[in-house]
């Protein structure tokens, strides 16, 4: 289990500050942020290539903030991966047994036994490892990572350089292996889909800031902050003014230009006021006018049109007429999915329950979010 | 169709070669075709015979110095950032920028300081001998070195050694097995180009060690005492036959270090 207590670290003008996170033992963790968020910089000095310039890092209740990064017992892949371009694809994979002087024979075995496992067996025989390609060169980097039997594992977006189909089928199977050898993955990325697959714990980086650390499901779904719904794209975010509690009561309500929007108040609901809400278009479903009954989280809408994206298509519905509100409803596999045809009028279910509502942040913060980009 | 672009190239890549030619065919044609050994007696053979012994000697003990030296301060240099490291890099590269013979006046005026006189009485003679053409050779050959390792070392990826560390390696081990290898064209061209030079250094050495016939006498000042005694055809052939002594040099140090690169 590694521990990461109150650590504050500086990278010319940008902080990351106060970083409080425990990691448990064959957990894979993931932290997800914007570049630019200090993930790099929060790998770079829990791995110990940069001291905390504050706060303690503590693996299995030993302090190791100023460990040499060889006496920590990680592995580590970078972005680029750092394959030695000097050494064969099988003195890459055995370069870490060398180094402890494992003998010659034990380490072949070792070579062989890993590669087997990552399908790279039929690799060992090549001389460049600069003329592979990039999903062969991730195998190779992982196992020359995996075969020294790491403690902890980090990864700084490894699979950013691949193409889509690669970078899925990976990790896949990496989530397998890790899962496999039951080994502590830490591994930062900007990529949601990437953070989504393999992370049993999430936690979302913005502005040098853990902004939450939570399930996955729990982050995509419950952002903690405006920065990190857009961040997050949460596909309807709207500005408006929060009202007193009136004849919808316990709902709120949350004036949106032409469209008062039914909002269900929770414990951060914040005064009445100028606040943003948010909701993912999933949870926005159209249905034919007259269809539902008229109430709260009920409206009426005209479909615009249908998202031109492959995977997952969305309906544009426009409420309150032409300078109202934009809804992204969906996704919808086709045009005929739909209840009704573009330019008609529709009804749409928004439920209250699943907006999020966020107070105004204070400027000062907001301006220091802005400042603290390195 | 060639662009424009491709032409400027070419045409740059023609008057580079013309104008290094040009300083060989020179020789040749002056010399109009005849043998140019023919010119120097068999006494003059064994002084020049000294003379590149001489030169070789020091210039490959001074190179050879200058390499130790110029690994370990490339490569902080390469990693290391602090404030001023511009004015630190600036000072190393001095011998580069000053003239030869003020180099060699700095040279004199730190050997008759109280240390450099106490080296030249107690340790050994530095002014006007042998070890004087190794110390003048050395300044030489030092600040091209750690230019050349200086960005050679900055252009090979620190993430290397990062990894490395992770998979056990000390600082050192992580030098010798990632960069040291990887930077081996670099090492091979900062010896060869400082070897090189400090052979062919005239105003420093001589300041420095003086030009004594027959003592401290380099090829570069076998070459001034023809001129001097109006004996241009010897001063030419010697010209010739250093150049293609220094040319085999170079051709044989390459092979040996650098040709055991894949």
């Amino acid at each position: 289990m590694i521990r990461i207590d109150n650590v504050v670290a500086h990278y010319g003008s940008f902080t990351l500050q106060n970083v409080d996170l425990t990691i448990g033992e064959g957990e894979t963790f993931v932290l997800l942020g914007p570049s630019g968020a200090g993930k790099t910089l929060f790998l770079e000095t829990v791995l110990g290539i940069k001291p905390p310039d504050q706060g303690r890092i503590l693996l299995d209740g030993r302090d190791i903030s100023h460990a040499l990064p060889e006496q920590r017992g990680f592995s580590y892949l970078p972005q680029d991966l750092a394959l030695f371009p000097h050494l064969s694809v099988r003195r890459n994979i055995a370069f870490g047994l060398s180094v402890r002087h494992t003998p010659s024979s034990a380490s072949a075995e070792r070579v062989s036994r890993i590669a087997e496992l990552l399908g790279i067996g039929h690799l060992l025989g090549r001389r460049d490892v600069r003329s592979l390609s990039g999903g062969e060169k991730q195998r190779v980097a992982l196992a020359r990572a995996l075969v020294v039997e790491p403690r902890m594992l980090f990864l700084d977006e490894p699979f950013s350089a691949l193409d889509p189909a690669t970078r899925r089928q990976l990790h896949v199977e990496f989530r397998g292996i890790w899962q496999r050898l039951g080994l502590t993955t830490i591994l930062v990325t900007h990529d949601q889909d990437e953070a989504a697959t393999l992370a049993d714990r999430l936690a979302v980086i913005m502005g040098g800031r853990i902004q939450q650390c939570s399930a996955p499901a729990e982050v995509f779904d419950r952002p903690a902050n405006l920065a990190s719904a857009r961040f997050l794209v949460v596909e309807n975010i709207f500005r408006g003014e929060l009202l007193p509690a009136g004849s919808w009561a316990p709902l709120r309500r949350v004036a949106c230009g032409p469209v008062e929007l039914a909002i269900e108040p929770d414990e951060s609901v914040p005064e009445p006021g100028p606040v943003h809400v948010a909701l993912r278009a999933r949870y926005a479903t159209l249905h034919r006018p007259g269809s539902r009954d008229d109430g709260p989280g009920v409206y009426r809408g005209v479909l615009e049109s249908l998202t031109a994206s492959i995977t997952s298509p969305r309906a544009i519905v426009r409420l309150g007429g032409p300078d109202g509100l934009r809804i992204e409803c969906g996704p919808f596999a086709t045009a005929e999915a739909l209840p009704v045809g573009i330019g008609e009028e529709v009804a749409v279910v928004l439920p209250p329950g699943r907006f999020l509502c966020f107070g105004e942040p204070p400027k000062a913060t907001a301006a220091a979010h802005e400042r603290s980009r390195p | 169709m060639r662009s424009w672009f491709n032409w400027v190239l070419l045409l740059a890549v023609g008057v580079s070669v013309s104008l290094m030619a040009m300083l060989v065919v020179a020789q040749g044609v002056y010399m109009g075709g005849g043998d140019p050994l023919t010119e120097i007696t068999e006494r003059e053979w064994r002084e020049i015979g000294h003379s590149i012994a001489l030169g070789f000697g020091c210039a490959t003990i001074a190179s050879v110095l200058a390499l130790v030296l110029a690994l370990p301060t490339g490569f902080a240099l390469a990693r290391w950032k602090f404030a001023g490291s511009w004015l630190v890099e600036a000072l190393l590269l001095i011998p580069v920028i000053m003239s030869p013979m003020a180099l060699g006046v700095a040279i004199l005026l730190v050997l008759n300081s109280p240390p450099g006189r106490w080296v030249d009485d107690h340790v050994f003679r530095i002014m006007f001998e042998p070890p004087g053409i190794v110390l003048a050779q050395f300044f030489v050959a030092y600040a091209f070195a750690v230019l050349i390792l200086r960005t050679t070392f900055a252009g090979i990826d620190v993430r290397l050694e990062q990894v490395a560390r992770f998979l056990g390696c000390t600082r050192w081990q992580a030098f010798r097995r990632v960069t040291f290898p990887l930077s081996r064209g670099g090492i091979v061209a900062a010896f060869v180009l400082g070897w090189a030079r400090s052979l062919g250094d005239f105003g420093t050495t001589s300041t420095v060690a003086g030009a004594v016939k027959g003592y401290t006498e380099t090829p570069p000042i076998t070459i001034y005492f023809a001129l001097q005694s109006l004996s241009t055809q010897r001063a030419v052939a010697l010209s010739i036959l250093l150049t293609v002594v220094c040319i085999a040099g170079l051709v044989t140090v390459r092979l040996l270090i650098g040709g055991r690169r894949r």
